[in-house]
C-alpha cells in the first residue's frame, strides 16, 4: 500500500505529538505513524497498588531481598526479549525504558515542566565543548508559552534565574508532609508546584499532559489528519540530489495488524521516535552509505541523578494523612560545589507517597515479627524521597550503534555503549549528600541511597544533536538534517546537552517552533 | 484451588507470613514464573514436589531464605498490609 502525504511524522512523544497537533490545526495534510496503539485510559486514571497491578512491582530482574533501586515495572514497557529495539543490556549496563504505545515515553513522564534557562542555552556547562546550543532562550520563549498553555502547566512565578517563569496555572497548596519538609528546610527551598508526579503509576486526576488525552481528541476528526497505529517505520529511502544533499522519497513501514508493508511518500519527513529509536532508524536506513549518518548516535546522554529516601520520624504514630502521592509539590534548586570546587546547578524534586513496595525490609535488623509489623506500618505512612538531578557531561564514546542481532521486524537492533563519567558520578554523590542532609533536618534520621542504574533517568538525548554547522552536529538550528533537504528530527535526540532540568517541555517547545517553521515554508 | 495454587501454598509455608498472604496464592505461580531469580525454584518445586515433601526439606538454606524474603515482601506490599497501616497509628 502506498500513501501520499505532505508531512509524515514518525512517533507521538513530546515532539511528535505537538508537531502533529500544530500542523493538523493549520490545515496541513499530516500522517502520523506510531509503532503501538493508544494506551487504555485507565493507565492515566487509576493509581493501582502493587497487588492491584498483579505483579507487586516484581519484574524479571528483581532480586530478593529487594533493595531500593529505580526499577520501573510498567505494563506499557516493551518486552525486552522480543519487541525491544536494543540488545538486552548487560548487567549494570544502560537500561533503555522503551514504550511503543502512542505518547511514547510521556507515558512514564512525571509531569515536571521546566523551561531551560538563559544559562542553559548560553553553553555554560564547562564539560560540553563538542555539544553546544545554536539557539537562545529568546528563540524558544514564545514557543514555551504556547506549549505551557497546551499542556496546562502549573507553577508559581518566582522570578528565579534558574527556573524561568512561564504561562502557568495556579498551584495547589502544600500538604501535611510537604510542610514537614518545607518548615525544616526553610530558606534553602524553592517552592514551585507542578501539575503532577509519578504518572507512570497512574494519575488520579488525568491532568498530566498526554498527546492521546489532550491534543489528539481535538484533531482526530480532521480530514487532513491521519494516525496509523501499530505501524512501525523501518526504513527511510533516500534519493541523492545534486547540491542539496539527499531527499527522503519514501518512509517504509510495517502495519502490524494488517501484516503489510506501507510505503509513505511525503514532502517532509519528521523523525520523532526518541533519542534511541531515531538514531537506530537513521543508522539502519543509511547502513549502505554511512556518510549519510555521520555523527548520528554519538553523545548519548541521560540526566545524572541521585535518589535518597527516608521515613520522617516526625510522622510516626500519627494518623495516616491520605493527602499523599499526588504530585511533586516541592521543587528545589541552586548550585553546589563538586569535589574540585567547581559550582554546578542541580534540581531536586521532593516526592512523598505511601510506600508501595517494602524496599526497607532488606535494611531492617532481625526483629520479632510484631516489631517488624509495627515499624513497617510507621514507615509505610511516612516515607519521602528526594530525586536530585545534575547536568549531563556529554561524551562522544557514549553512543547508539547498530548491533548484529535483528529485532522482531528483521531490523538490526541497537547496541548502547555507555559509561557514566567520573564527573557525573561526583555530582551525583554531592547532590545525594545534600539530599540526605535536608531529609535529616526534617526528621528523616535514617536515609537510604536508591540505586539508579544508567538509563533510569529516562531523559535520553544528544544522539542527533543540533548545531550551528554540520561539523558540530546532525541537525541545524531549525532541526533540519544537515545532509538532507526534506528530513527533520524532533525529539530528545536533538538536545545537544542536557541541563539539570527535565527536558520534556524543551522538546515540546522545539516541536512547536519547528511546526511554525514548516507551516510558513510549506503551507 | 488449582494444582499450581496448592503447590504455591505449600511452598509459602517456609515463611511465618504464609498465613497472611493466603488470598494472594493464586498470583504467586505467575510472579515466580516471570522472575529470573524465583523461576528456577518454582520450576524445580513444580516438577519434584511430592505430598510428603516440605520446602525446607527440598531446598537449600539459601533457597529457603530467598523464598522467605519473597513471601515477606509480598505481605508488606499487599493491600491487606496497606489497609492495616492506614488504620493504625
Amino acid at each position: 500500500m502506498t500513501l501520499r502525504v505532505k508531512f509524515c511524522v514518525i512517533g507521538t512523544g513530546a515532539g511528535g505529538g505537538i508537531l502533529a497537533y500544530r500542523l493538523a490545526k493549520a490545515g496541513a495534510d499530516v500522517l502520523v505513524i506510531n509503532s503501538g496503539g493508544i494506551p487504555a485510559q485507565s493507565e492515566f486514571e487509576n493509581e493501582l497498588s502493587p497487588e492491584q497491578k498483579g505483579h507487586f512491582e516484581i519484574g524479571p530482574h528483581t532480586t530478593f531481598p529487594v533493595r531500593p533501586e529505580i526499577s520501573i515495572v510498567h505494563s506499557l514497557l516493551a518486552d525486552a526479549r522480543s519487541r525491544s529495539s536494543i540488545e538486552c543490556p548487560r548487567e549494570g549496563g544502560f537500561h533503555h525504558y522503551q514504550i511503543h504505545h502512542v505518547n511514547g515515553l510521556q507515558n512514564l513522564w512525571n509531569g515536571i515542566c521546566l523551561r531551560y534557562s538563559e544559562d542553559d542555552f548560553a553553553n555554560r556547562n564547562p564539560y560540553s565543548e563538542d555539544c553546544r546550543w545554536p539557539i537562545s532562550l529568546g528563540d524558544l520563549a514564545d514557543h514555551y508559552s504556547e506549549v505551557e498553555r497546551l499542556a496546562l502547566v502549573v507553577g508559581e512565578r518566582n522570578g528565579l534565574r534558574q527556573f524561568p517563569d512561564g504561562s502557568f496555572l495556579s498551584p495547589r497548596s502544600a500538604r501535611q508532609i510537604d510542610r514537614v519538609f518545607i518548615d525544616s528546610n526553610a530558606g534553602s527551598l524553592t517552592q514551585k508546584c507542578v501539575a503532577c508526579g509519578n504518572c507512570g503509576r497512574g494519575c488520579r486526576s488525568g491532568s498530566v499532559y498526554k498527546f492521546s488525552t489532550h491534543l489528539l481528541p481535538e484533531i482526530r476528526a480532521l480530514r487532513n489528519f491521519r494516525l496509523l497505529e501499530h505501524t512501525r517505520a523501518i526504513k527511510l529511502t533516500a534519493v541523492d540530489c545534486d547540491n542539496e544533499g539527499f531527499s527522503i522519497s519514501h518512509v517504509v513501514a510495517i502495519d502490524e495488524r494488517a501484516a503489510r508493508i506501507v510505503e509513505i511518500e511525503a514532502d517532509v519527513v519528521i523523525v520523532c521516535a526518541g533519542a534511541i529509536e531515531s538514531p537506530r532508524l537513521l543508522l539502519n536506513s543509511f547502513a549502505d552509505d554511512p556518510s549519510k549518518a555521520e555523527q548520528v548516535g554519538e553523545f548519548l546522554q541521560d540526566t545524572p541523578h541521585a535518589v535518597v529516601g527516608t521515613s520522617f520520624f516526625g510522622l510516626w504514630f500519627r494518623p495516616a494523612n491520605e493527602d499523599r502521592g499526588y504530585g511533586d509539590h516541592i521543587l528545589l534548586g541552586g548550585q553546589i560545589k563538586d569535589s574540585q570546587g567547581k559550582r554546578f546547578p542541580f534540581v531536586g524534586q521532593f516526592w512523598s507517597d505511601f510506600m508501595k513496595a517494602p524496599y526497607y525490609l532488606a535494611e531492617m535488623p532481625r526483629l520479632p515479627r510484631f516489631l517488624v509489623k509495627t515499624i513497617s506500618r510507621q514507615v509505610f505512612k511516612s516515607t519521602a524521597t528526594l530525586i536530585l538531578w545534575s547536568p549531563a557531561v556529554p561524551q562522544r564514546k557514549n553512543k547508539v550503534v547498530l548491533a548484529d542481532r535483528v529485532d522482531h521486524f528483521g531490523q538490526r537492533q541497537a547496541r548502547i555503549d555507555y559509561e557514566t563519567s567520573e564527573i557525573e558520578a561526583d555530582h551525583s554523590r554531592r547532590v545525594a549528600a545534600l539530599g540526605r542532609r535536608m531529609l535529616r533536618k526534617a526528621s528523616g534520621y535514617i536515609t537510604d541511597d536508591v540505586w539508579s542504574p544508567p538509563g533510569s533517568g529516562i531523559h535520553y538525548a544528544g544522539t542527533c544533536r543540533m548545531a550551528a554547522d554540520p561539523g558540530g552536529g546532525v541537525v541545524d538550528k531549525d532541526l533540519k538534517y544537515f545532509k538532507s533537504k526534506n528530513l527533520y528530527v524532533c525529539d530528545g535526540s536533538v538536545i545537544p546537552v542536557l541541563s539539570e532540568k527535565h527536558p520534556t517541555l524543551t522538546i515540546m517547545a522545539l516541536a512547536h517552533r519547528l511546526a511554525e517553521r514548516l507551516i510558513k515554508t510549506y503551507i | 484451588m488449582s494444582g499450581h495454587d496448592s503447590l504455591a501454598k505449600r511452598l509459602c509455608q517456609v515463611s511465618p507470613y504464609a498465613g497472611c498472604i493466603e488470598p494472594l496464592i493464586g498470583l504467586i505461580p505467575e510472579i515466580m514464573e516471570r522472575n529470573d531469580q524465583l523461576r528456577p525454584l518454582w520450576t524445580a518445586w513444580r516438577q519434584n514436589a511430592t505430598p510428603d515433601l516440605t520446602p525446607r526439606q527440598y531446598f537449600t538454606r539459601r533457597e529457603v531464605k530467598l523464598l522467605c524474603d519473597f513471601v515477606e515482601y509480598l505481605y508488606f506490599a499487599s493491600d491487606a498490609f496497606a489497609r492495616s497501616a492506614r488504620r493504625n497509628r
